[in-house]
């Protein structure tokens, strides 16, 4: 009853742009709309004499946040939940609504963790905040294509805004070596990328999703003539393997990680925690929407390459960050661990693979919010006051006694990233585990607990350095800035109390898995 | 047609090798310009005029004198490069073989089969000849590329346009961002002075 009724909302709506299309796309027209009005207030005003040249980014980054805020709020009262938009290139149902929810809360707490680092930093370019607006509003596209054309669109405009936002200290040699990785290693991969959607599109036609799922769903069309295009094309599978390829360098994944660890260390700080946190849960939805839908029937063929990735990723990812020093490294390399495990999720290719990619993905949101808003956080060193930040793995070095608090939350995070039971993380990695078991890919549960296993050296290490290590410098926090403390607050909520009571995460990735496989 | 099609296909082959055997840089960003003017030649032997001016307007105009710009200003000593010419020479042979491979899977395809194909099962033919077509020939009607291209992005496709114009516009503030310097200690151009600088004062015999 229901989708008959969500099915005619779509026929009718297809058809009227500007009474519906422009009702359901409002909270992007809004928030797009208010990155160029940012962008004017920002030129004007940071430039006019009579204001005397006020510095502009904490209260840019305040505007951003309430924009995101003010966005998240519109789609969650969005009075279209289920529809296919203008003309079909973009689609909107219970699926994306959620991911472009967390999408823009979890920017929201990226900004609002760095406020500080944006105060006392000194550079004050504002067009930053308007970079990150313009990245979310173009994960929120990206989240909802329908099309390749709009696909290959969105990853650009994010793309390009990462790129700027990795060089951004031009100062700093790191930072512009990053930025000219990541446009290089980017571009590449855009190739790749857009190839595999032009030797798709010549070969069958179409460019959307639905259509090419239809056109290489086999035994549909009754002519061997045609049957003879469907399934068994090497084009169509090559074309597949670019897609594929390209998407999995985009999350960092491991043939194609070499660029992260060097992006994630060269970019400042609150950038890192933007590209750690937010732009994962976006590509991973439109991917699952392209390989679940469109290239279903070709499932062999990807999920061969992805299971190959998930163990790979899981590899690199834990042996790789036994030897990093750098806690930007090693937070790198841990990301590329988790996306091995969200990769096996992605292989399951069932609602309860779904199910367990998205839990995984929100935990892991939570986890690195809670790490990165304390590694945010102003410290004072006794060996140098020039530099108040956390670099070295060793400069957390007693933090238990000058923070015990702060110390004791870092622990909880790094406990749920390396898996021990009572916390979130473990949830998350069991439930994916056991829909790979579920999905008969013993390997992939296997492999992934070995790597956690060793995964937990690393994490338990940092523990041990702040707990037990008496180095002969030490550092200190200063006073905890309040809206870092509210994320550490909330993180740390959750990551402790998921497991008492999962339900309603449960429910909801169970509602969105349906509403991608349905 | 074919014999134009021939000598514009092997000219951006040859021209296309030059490029990577050139030693001079300048030499072979001359010879990528003569690359675009030969793809041009076959975009407009497709019909497809206003790509091809397009694909003149945009490589030539833009990209490629920007290659020369940087070129010109980097100093790359020729030496240099001569040395590492074979040194790309097993990734990059892999990579041609295999696009070779796919070339020719793709030659041997039909790309979208239509009606020309052959169905020797009767049982199958009888179906397929009880079919009512639309013979969709009969509706053809022509019009240029632009005004197709227009009738099209403007219309039912206008939300890739804009976010072109959204991808242009982060390019452009991020730009901006990168080499805009702000500060007390730089040294800025005085437009309004230097146009106002009378010529025949600045230059002045000394002694």
């Amino acid at each position: 009853m229901y989708l008959e009724q969500s099915f005619h909302k779509q026929i009718s709506f297809s058809s009227f742009l500007f009474e519906n299309d422009f009702l359901a796309l409002f909270p992007e027209i809004f928030l797009v709309s208010t990155g160029i009005f940012l962008l004017v207030y920002g030129v004007i005003t940071s430039t006019s004499k009579s204001l005397n040249y006020p510095l502009l980014s904490y209260n840019i980054s305040w505007y951003a946040i309430m924009a995101l805020l003010y966005t998240s709020l519109l789609i969650y009262n969005s009075p279209i939940n289920n529809a296919v938009l203008l003309y079909n290139t973009l689609v909107i149902d219970d699926f994306t609504q959620f991911v472009k929810i967390t999408c823009l809360l979890s920017s929201a707490c990226c900004i609002s963790m760095s406020l500080q680092y944006i105060q006392t930093q000194g550079d004050n370019a504002f067009e930053t905040l308007i970079l990150i607006l313009f990245a979310v509003s173009s994960m929120l596209f990206l989240t909802s294509s329908a099309d390749f054309i709009s696909l290959y669109l969105a990853i650009e405009l994010q793309s390009l805004s990462f790129y700027v936002l990795a060089a951004l200290k031009r100062n700093s040699e790191f930072a512009t070596e990053a930025g000219l990785k990541y446009f290089l290693l980017g571009a590449f991969s855009s190739g790749l990328l857009i190839f595999g959607c032009s030797l798709i599109y010549g070969y069958t036609g179409v460019l959307s999703f639905s259509e090419c799922a239809k056109i290489f769903a086999a035994g549909v069309v009754p002519f061997d003539g045609i049957q003879a295009v469907t399934t068994e094309s090497a084009l169509v599978s090559l074309g597949m393997v670019f897609i594929l390829a390209g998407f999995l360098f985009k999350i960092a994944a491991a043939p194609f990680h070499m660029w992260s660890p060097d992006v994630y260390q060269g970019a400042p700080t609150p950038i890192t925690a933007f590209f750690v946190i937010t732009p994962k849960i976006a590509l991973f939805a439109v991917f699952l929407r392209v390989f679940l839908q469109s290239f279903y029937d070709l499932f062999p063929i990807w999920q061969t390459l992805v299971i190959f990735a998930s163990l790979a990723s899981m590899l690199v990812g834990a042996l790789a960050a036994l030897s990093q020093s750098q806690i930007k490294r090693l937070m790198a390399f841990s990301s590329i661990n988790h996306v091995g495990y969200l990769l096996a999720g992605f292989a399951c290719a069932s609602i309860e693979g779904i199910q367990a990619l998205s839990i995984y993905l929100i935990v892991y949101i939570f986890m690195n919010i809670a790490v990165f808003s304390i590694l945010l956080c102003n410290m004072r060193h006794t060996h140098n006051n020039g530099l108040p930040r956390i670099k070295y793995i060793t400069d957390l070095a007693f933090l238990a006694k000058t923070n015990p608090l702060l110390a004791f939350t870092f622990s909880i995070a790094m406990f749920s990233m390396a898996g021990i039971p009572p916390l979130a993380g473990f949830y998350s990695k069991a439930y994916i585990f056991f829909a790979a078991l579920g999905s008969n890919l013993g390997v992939l549960a296997v492999v992934g607990v070995c790597t956690s296993v060793v995964s937990c050296f690393y994490y338990l290490r940092l523990i041990r350095i702040m707990y037990f290590s008496t180095p002969k410098t030490w550092c200190s926090t200063a006073r905890v800035p309040r809206t870092n403390a509210l994320a550490l607050a909330i993180s740390l909520f959750f990551l402790i109390f998921c497991m008492a009571y999962p339900a309603p995460l449960h429910l909801i990735t169970h509602k969105i898995a349906i509403a991608l496989c349905v | 047609m074919d014999f134009l099609f021939y000598i514009f296909s092997s000219l951006t082959l040859v021209s296309g090798a030059l490029v990577i055997q050139a030693r001079n840089p300048v030499h072979s960003v001359l010879f990528l310009i003569l690359v675009f003017f030969n793809a041009a030649g076959l975009l407009v032997l497709l019909g497809l005029d206003f790509f091809a001016l397009l694909f003149l307007v945009v490589y030539v105009g833009a990209i490629a004198v920007l290659f020369l710009f940087v070129v010109m200003m980097l100093n790359i000593r020729i030496s240099e490069i001569s040395e590492k010419r074979l040194r790309y020479l097993p990734v990059g042979g892999v990579l041609a073989v295999l696009f070779l491979f796919e070339i020719c899977i793709l030659i041997d395809n039909d790309l979208i089969p239509l009606l020309s194909y052959n169905i020797e099962n009767t049982e199958l033919l009888a179906n397929y000849n009880q079919l009512s077509f639309i013979d969709w020939r009969m509706f053809l009607s022509t019009s240029h590329t632009i005004d197709a291209l227009g009738s099209l992005l403007y219309t039912y496709y206008f939300y890739f346009f804009l976010v072109a114009s959204l991808i242009l516009l982060v390019a452009m503030i991020g730009a901006i961002v990168l080499t805009m310097q702000k500060g007390i200690r730089i040294k800025r151009q005085q437009v309004f002075l230097q146009n106002t600088r009378d010529f025949a004062k600045t230059i002045r015999k000394v002694a």
